[in-house]
This record gives structure tokens, C-alpha cells and sequence, in this order.
């Protein structure tokens, strides 16, 4: 299956584009990117889910029903890089020349409805290329015929992600060697998801209670030279099919806001706008993961709070990274002992060592 | 996500300031450098530099009763009876310590003895009964 256009069309020609855009009344501004820069066939590498050119660049009937107001389970804006003044969103990554990009796209929704549903300012770092080269690779997947959320996924559900740390990322096709053998210890996984593809309000209300789903869309030419504005397909060919992390919308200025995997060089710092209807965003293959837990020591922090109630073995902590979080509550007694050393530690403010799993704490270094 | 129907702590502390380089992993066996990189300098814990959480925020737990914010506890007592315990708020006077489980009645005192021995600020909330259900340490 291959996963660009049949035949590699030729590069659009810059002057037609800014045409273009005057013509349509400046939707958006045209500029030198990191992929402008690029050979077409550099370009295409980098588009990793099969192409869809059944579907309408325009679908006025989707851009109707996404800016329709009467949703009342989304508010109407939402931006994961700002909610109430705190950033969730991980750090923009490049795919390089690969059409992994459903990796990313996967990964980074991980990372960032992980942070956002346990509101904490963990870092967290996932492993493309074990989502690539192990995951999607096992399914006979590989950089020149990409693959699609919904396996990648599935994956992270049943299998799991590794931390970067454990498998680092370099573009090019590869076997799992490289992947560190304790990575049982050190992943994150998917406790569901859904694919919704077609769904506004749900994307809606997935986006802002989660924090960000997962989206693929028809990429033409003109995107390669993106840098700010509203995204409107406005001249060049169909490329290839595309996948990224919407982490936001706006209704007012009726579009997602997506995060994508080609460096801070192109477009808005990394990240562009496309308008409801556009390209497929909605109907390509939508999912939203409906939570993630890790399974991983915590970077090291202090304990800033404590926590307990009438009921037996329901004692929380708040790390100053992690945020509140429960302690182990197998048998009440463990619990207690667990807040016995944490309140030793924040008696001293001295940095904790936190293994967390499932949304509880299991092991503890109080220093 | 943090809802369990045994109620989950909602309020968040009066400082998030923190010195420890975050970018460090803990490990499940740090080295004795790790260690040394790690460990700060021991310094006071700010006081309390935020006003008490709102009530808007405590209305959104289901509970029924009276919370006391930022108060301290200047005193202990205990017997030897079976779950009886009690802790005098700074201002209120001696309260006792819910006594229906043992494990809930026993961090409730740990949290209330670190309370005493560190001077730090409590949020706790009391029932009608007169005795304290719930306690932030902060």
C-alpha cells in the first residue's frame, strides 16, 4: 500500500501559491520552511498514511456542523499550551525523513492526555521509534508505507511505549535492537480509546477533556510552505495522507490547533491552524485516547502536600511535579508506611524518589 | 484521573515552588552520585504564602462538613483506648480524631503528629459528630 500519491508531482511553483493566497483573501501566510526547503520526494517521505482523495478539500457540510454553537459538552476555545496560564503540551519533535509520523502523532497525544487528565507537569518523553520501528514494524509497517493511528494505538494499549530515553529516534527503517530490555519498567500505555472520525463535537469535547486526540488529513503541496494563519488548501497537488496531535480549536476562528511532527522550522514554531472542513481533518481517522497511565521512577521532588480521610488506606500526596497523586493501597498498612517516609521527607524538605504505576505510587526513596 | 468514591484530595498547596532539578529521573537504584546530585540543601519550607483555598472549591467535595483552613495544631493527646486520639487546633481547642477504621485513624494521627512537629499549616475538616474526618497537610 503505498502512501503518497502514485506518481511524485513537481514542486509548486512559490509565485503560483502567493497568488493564490491574494486571490483567496489571505487565509494564511506562505513562507520558507524547513520543508519548502526540501526536494518533493523529501517532502512526500515525510507523509506516512496512505492517502484518501476520495475525501473533499473543502467539506462545507463538516465546517457547518463544527462551527455550529450549540455544543454545550466543549467550551468553545480550548488550547493545551494555555489552560488557566499552565502549558500541558510536550515539546514539538522531528520526524525527519520518514513517514512516521503516525508515531508521532500517537506519541504525542500520549504525553500530553497523560500530563492534562493528571494535571501535572511530569515530563514525559515517549519513544517514537519504538512505536515505529518495533510496534508498527511487527505489522509489516515501515517508513516508506507508514501506518494509522488506530494500530498505533491498539499498541500502545496492549503493548505499550517506551520512554524515549530507551530508544531513542533516528529517521530511517530499523529493527528493535536498540530498544533498552527494561522497558517493561520505564512505558507508558493507552487505557482506551476510540475512533471518532467524523464526530466535531466529540473531537470537541475529547480535545478539552483530555487534552488532545489524534488526527490525519490530505496534505497538498501548498501546506509544505505554511507559517501562520488559518490553513485553507488553496492550490497544488494531493501529496499524501498525513497525521498529527490536534491539542485545541476555536470556534470563533473556526479551526483546530495541531501540533506536527516537522521541527520548529515550519509553520507557527511547529504547530499550524487548519479550518473545520478542511482536507479531511475530521473523516481521515480520528481517535481520542481516553486515558494513559506510566509505569516509571518520577524524576526525584518534594512532597508539598498530604492527604487522608475517613476511609482506610486513601492517602494521597502531592509532588511537586506530580502533582496529588495516591499511595499504594493494597493493604492499608503499606499506605501508612509509605506516608510515614513522605512526611519524614517533607518534615526535612528533602527530594523523594516515586515509582509510579496505574495512578498509584508502589515504591518509595525518601532521601 | 483521580475520582475513586472514597473522595480524593481537591485542594492544591499553598506554594508549588521547588528546588529540585526536574530533569533528573529517579532511579530504582541511584549511584552514590545520583544521590549527591540530587540531595538539596536542607532550608526551611516557605510559610504559607497563598490565602487558604477557596470555598467555592472545598463546596465541589460531597461532604457535609465544617472546614477550618490554615490553622495549626499546638497539642496531642492520647490513651490507651482503642482509637482515641486527639489534636487541639491553634484558636478551636482540643478536637478528636475520627475513630471508625483503624487505617483512616492512623494516618489522620500521622498527619496531625507532623502537623505538631513541624509547625505546618493544616486545612481539616469536622463532623457533626465533633471529630476530624479529613486533613490537609500542607
Amino acid at each position: 500500500m503505498g502512501f503518497a500519491m502514485p506518481e511524485t508531482p513537481e514542486a509548486l511553483n512559490l509565485d503560483i501559491l502567493r497568488d493564490a493566497l491574494s486571490d483567496a483573501g489571505g487565509p494564511w501566510e506562505s513562507g520558507t520552511t524547513t520543508m519548502s526547503l526540501m526536494e518533493e520526494h523529501e517532502r512526500t517521505i515525510r507523509l506516512g498514511v496512505p492517502a484518501r482523495p476520495e475525501l473533499p478539500a473543502h467539506d462545507t457540510a463538516l465546517l457547518t456542523a463544527a462551527t455550529a454553537v450549540d455544543d454545550v459538552t466543549a467550551p468553545s476555545s480550548f488550547d493545551l499550551r494555555n489552560v488557566g496560564g499552565v502549558n500541558y503540551d510536550t515539546a514539538v519533535k522531528d520526524q525527519g525523513g520518514c513517514g512516521s509520523c503516525v508515531a508521532f502523532g500517537t506519541a504525542a497525544t500520549m504525553e500530553n492526555v497523560y500530563r492534562f487528565t493528571h494535571r501535572t507537569q511530569t515530563p514525559l518523553d515517549l519513544s517514537e521509534a519504538h512505536l515505529f520501528y518495533c510496534h508498527a514494524r511487527a505489522e509489516g509497517r515501515n517508513c516508506g508505507n507508514g501506518w494509522w493511528p488506530d494500530r498505533a494505538l491498539t499498541a500502545a494499549r496492549d503493548k505499550g511505549v517506551a520512554f524515549d530515553d530507551y530508544f531513542p529516534y533516528t529517521a530511517g527503517d530499523q529493527d528493535c535492537s536498540r530498544l533498552n530490555a527494561d522497558w517493561p519498567n520505564r512505558n507508558a500505555k493507552v487505557t482506551s480509546f476510540e475512533t471518532i472520525s467524523g464526530n466535531v463535537a466529540k473531537m470537541k469535547e475529547s480535545i478539552s477533556t483530555y487534552g488532545a486526540i489524534t488526527a490525519c488529513f490530505n496534505v497538498f503541496q501548498d501546506f509544505f510552505s505554511y507559517r501562520t494563519g488559518v490553513y485553507r488548501h488553496v492550490t497544488g497537488n494531493l501529496a499524501g495522507g498525513h497525521c498529527v496531535c490536534l491539542i485545541g480549536y476555536d470556534d470563533a476562528a473556526g479551526c483546530w490547533i495541531a501540533r506536527n511532527s516537522w521541527g520548529t522550522g515550519w509553520g507557527d514554531s511547529g504547530y499550524f491552524r487548519i479550518a473545520y472542513g478542511e482536507c479531511g481533518i475530521e473523516t481521515f481517522q480520528t481517535c481520542a485516547a481516553y486515558g494513559v497511565n506510566i509505569r516509571a521512577w518520577l524524576p526525584d521532588q518534594q512532597i508539598l502536600g498530604l492527604w487522608s480521610n475517613e476511609y482506610d488506606a486513601n492517602i494521597w500526596a502531592y509532588g511537586s511535579t506530580r502533582g496529588w497523586i495516591k499511595l499504594d493501597s493494597t493493604v492499608a498498612v503499606t499506605s501508612q508506611t509509605m506516608l510515614s517516609e513522605l512526611a519524614a521527607a517533607k518534615a526535612l524538605n528533602r527530594p523523594v524518589g516515586l515509582f509510579e504505576d496505574t495512578d498509584s505510587i508502589k515504591q518509595i526513596y525518601a532521601w | 484521573m483521580m475520582s475513586n468514591n472514597k473522595g480524593t484530595p481537591i485542594l492544591q498547596p499553598p506554594t508549588t515552588e521547588s528546588s529540585i532539578d526536574i530533569s533528573i529521573p529517579g532511579t530504582s537504584a541511584p549511584s552514590d552520585e545520583q544521590i549527591a546530585a540530587l540531595v538539596v540543601e536542607s532550608a526551611p519550607l516557605a510559610g504559607p504564602t497563598m490565602a487558604p483555598p477557596a470555598a467555592a472549591a472545598l463546596a465541589e467535595e460531597a461532604v457535609t462538613g465544617t472546614w477550618q483552613n490554615n490553622v495549626k495544631i499546638d497539642a496531642l493527646w492520647c490513651i490507651d483506648e482503642t482509637r482515641n486520639a486527639w489534636m487541639r487546633v491553634v484558636g478551636v481547642g482540643w478536637k478528636k480524631i475520627y475513630n471508625g477504621r483503624d487505617g483512616a485513624f492512623t494516618a489522620l494521627v500521622t498527619l496531625a503528629s507532623q502537623a505538631r512537629q513541624t509547625g505546618h499549616a493544616v486545612n481539616i475538616r469536622e463532623e457533626p459528630d465533633g471529630m476530624i474526618y479529613e486533613i490537609y497537610l500542607w
